[in-house]
């Protein structure tokens, strides 16, 4: 038995403890975790009159961050790498060495202050049963452990930089939907609270509609866009800074990725390049306008939702445009992400239109039941305005709206307020499927969907001339199509 | 479909529409249930409502269950070649799957009750896409367990993971 504070000799069969300075860790974090849980407690607590009460938890959860130490052992193999932990319910987890797909290094600001790490090993599997979370592993172990964990010798040089973070592309955070995301959740948060911090906030916003009185309609409409954009831009800068800085992705060698990322919590997650099938550059409207996208990659047995945080799959955070395809491009080895477009038939236009509407009016429907029962008259006013807008973004649907298919790789672009554009390696293609609404057929357009195991776990390419779909369909997969194609 | 494919060869069961049509009845009856409970126990306006959509539920479904099993009929149609996969399905929106059995990963089959009633099956085959499922209702139960059994034997032929 020994700890992990050296380097691991991942040849040994011995089980191995955590590093005792998660002794110190395991406790904190789990104080910070039950934080809000502990607030709630303190107004009961110094009601009751009960002092002593502090001094129990802290007790309680020293008592368990100890327990999980002593508790936790880890075995690395030749062949597998195993995980026993738990003290009432004796839990052991196993991964085999050639499943693992991704090791996450994080450290959260404790973690970095003591020098240790957060090692999780991902399957691929998209349940937390198919990730090992190994807590508190010596930096240098951690090192160690990723990259024997992917077969490759530990790194020397720096390898080949493909994205390096730049201080002026936070100027894109505000762009971002997370400021309003951001903001109506800070604005959720401030009116759950009232009842535990004690506060009254209607009563707050009543008295300063009083105070307001004299002041012009305009000008209370002004100061109130004017906070909450403040509020917004806060928020997402934020949110942006301590996500993305100091992003930096790197190829140590031909056969990994690895991104670094994080300014509080930093986080390092390496992808085997074999894994990775494509790329998609986005470009939500507010990037679009001043020419910034963020890319993020397609990787079998990745799903969109896995390894936790989601952002792990990002490839360039919003940066210019340029550079966002220009490491799409890099990091597939192709120039395909930006091939020039086929343009798909006019009729198209007439259902991309439609669509756009047809969305306006489902959401001004539900506006008009909202009104009806108990909402104010005026949330009719932004549906209306979306319905005025909705033939524009039909028609930007419209213009966006593309296919290519350029030596091995597959693009489509689709969206207007989300416009994105993916980049697939038909090998990675397994299935296909064409489908026509009644409004389709009359218009002699299909929307042609690829299968693969990677990413989403379908990419489509809608509204697109049937003859066009078949030719895409018969030079992917011949084998397939061949057999049962008319002429 | 203009798409220049073929369809694919076989059609489904004959009880096929029967079957759609029982299957379809329980969503329609729970909606007008619904709509007859808001009758009876509303005031008038939400009341007067509730007849009217009531009426129109009627309307739609007998349309619904009078059309909707003889179209699928005439569109639904599966083969499954030494390679391929390949399935036809749908009405108002017809949609056509084509997935090669070396990306096969599982085959089930499935009896739902009105499934049982009429001794009918269907067929699921998952592919290593989250999406790419191909299913193929309402077969004939012997048609059903020779097919999963071609299909099942095929796929152990192949060694890769399918992805």
């Amino acid at each position: 038995m020994s700890d992990l504070e050296a380097p691991l000799e991942t040849a040994q069969e011995t089980w191995h403890r955590l590093s005792p300075k998660m002794l110190l860790i395991h406790p904190v974090s789990q104080l910070l975790n039950a934080l809000p849980q502990f607030i709630g407690l303190s107004v009961v607590g110094s009601f009751l009159g009960i002092d002593n009460w502090l001094l129990g938890i802290f007790g309680l959860a020293a008592g368990m961050g100890i327990t999980r130490w002593f508790t936790t052992r880890l075995r690395i193999t030749d062949s597998a790498v195993e995980l026993k932990a738990g003290l009432v319910v004796r839990k052991t987890q196993a991964t085999r060495r050639d499943r693992i797909r991704t090791v996450d290094v994080t450290a959260r600001p404790l973690h970095r202050l003591l020098g240790v790490r957060m090692v999780v090993i991902g399957t691929g599997n998209n349940d937390s049963g198919g990730r090992l979370t190994l807590n508190g592993l010596s930096r240098e172990a951690a090192e160690t452990l990723r990259f024997d964990l992917l077969h490759r010798a530990p790194q020397e040089t720096e390898g080949e930089e493909l994205v390096r973070f730049d201080r002026s592309w936070v100027r894109y955070a505000p762009l971002t939907f997370s400021g309003v995301v951001g903001t109506g959740a800070l604005g959720a948060f401030a009116f759950a609270g009232e009842g535990v911090l004690g506060y009254d906030l209607k009563d707050g916003l009543h008295s300063l509609a009083d105070s307001a009185q004299g002041v012009p309609l305009w000008a209370q409409v002004a100061v109130v866009a004017v906070t909450l954009l403040l509020c917004a831009v806060l928020v997402s800068v934020s949110s942006y800074v301590l996500a993305y800085w100091g992003f930096h992705l790197v190829r140590p060698d031909a056969g990994t990725l690895q991104i670094s990322r994080g300014l509080m919590t930093t986080r390092t997650t390496s992808v085997e390049q074999r894994r990775l099938v494509g790329a998609t550059v986005s470009e939500p409207l507010g990037l679009r306008l001043v020419g910034a996208a963020k890319t993020s990659s397609i990787a079998t047995g990745l799903s969109d939702g896995s390894s936790s945080g989601g952002g792990s799959r990002l490839l360039v955070p919003p940066a210019p445009h340029g550079l966002a395809i220009a490491v799409a491009q890099r990091v597939l080895g192709s120039s395909a992400p930006a091939a020039p477009l086929l343009r798909h038939p006019r009729a198209a236009l007439r259902r991309q239109v439609a669509g756009a509407v047809r969305e306006a009016l489902w959401g001004l429907a539900t506006a008009a039941v909202v009104v009806w029962f108990w909402a104010p008259t005026w949330v009719l006013l932004p549906a209306a305005a979306w319905l005025l807008l909705a033939p524009l973004i039909g028609f930007d649907r419209y213009l966006n709206l593309g296919h290519a298919l350029t030596g091995g790789w597959l693009s489509s672009r689709t969206g207007s307020i989300e416009r994105r554009r993916i980049t697939l390696d038909t090998t990675a293609v397994i299935g296909w499927s064409t489908s026509c609404t009644l409004f389709q057929r009359r218009l002699r357009l299909v929307t042609l969907t690829a299968a693969t195991a990677a990413g989403s776990g379908s990419y489509r390419i809608p509204d697109v001339d049937p003859d066009e779909a078949l030719r895409v369909m018969r030079s992917v997969s011949p084998a397939v199509v061949e057999p049962f194609a008319l002429g | 479909m203009d798409i220049a494919l073929r369809p694919p060869a076989n059609l489904v069961s004959t009880r096929a529409p029967l079957y759609w049509t029982l299957a379809a009845i329980p969503g329609w009856l729970s909606l007008l249930a619904i709509e007859a409970a808001l009758a009876l126990f509303t005031d008038t306006v939400t009341m007067r409502l509730a007849v009217i959509a009531a009426a129109v539920t009627v309307v739609v479904a007998s349309v619904h269950l009078a059309v909707m099993p003889q179209w699928r009929f005439r569109v639904h149609r599966w083969e499954v070649t030494d390679e391929v996969a390949y399935t036809q399905f749908g009405w108002l929106t017809q949609e056509r799957r084509l997935a090669p059995l070396s990306r096969i990963q599982t085959v089930d089959t499935r009896r739902g009750a009105f499934s049982q009633l009429l001794g009918l099956a269907d067929i699921t085959i998952t592919t290593a896409s989250a999406s790419g499922a191909i299913k193929i209702e309402a077969l004939d139960q012997e048609v059903a367990e020779q097919t999963v059994a071609w299909l099942t034997e095929r796929a152990q032929l192949s060694s890769a993971d399918g992805t």
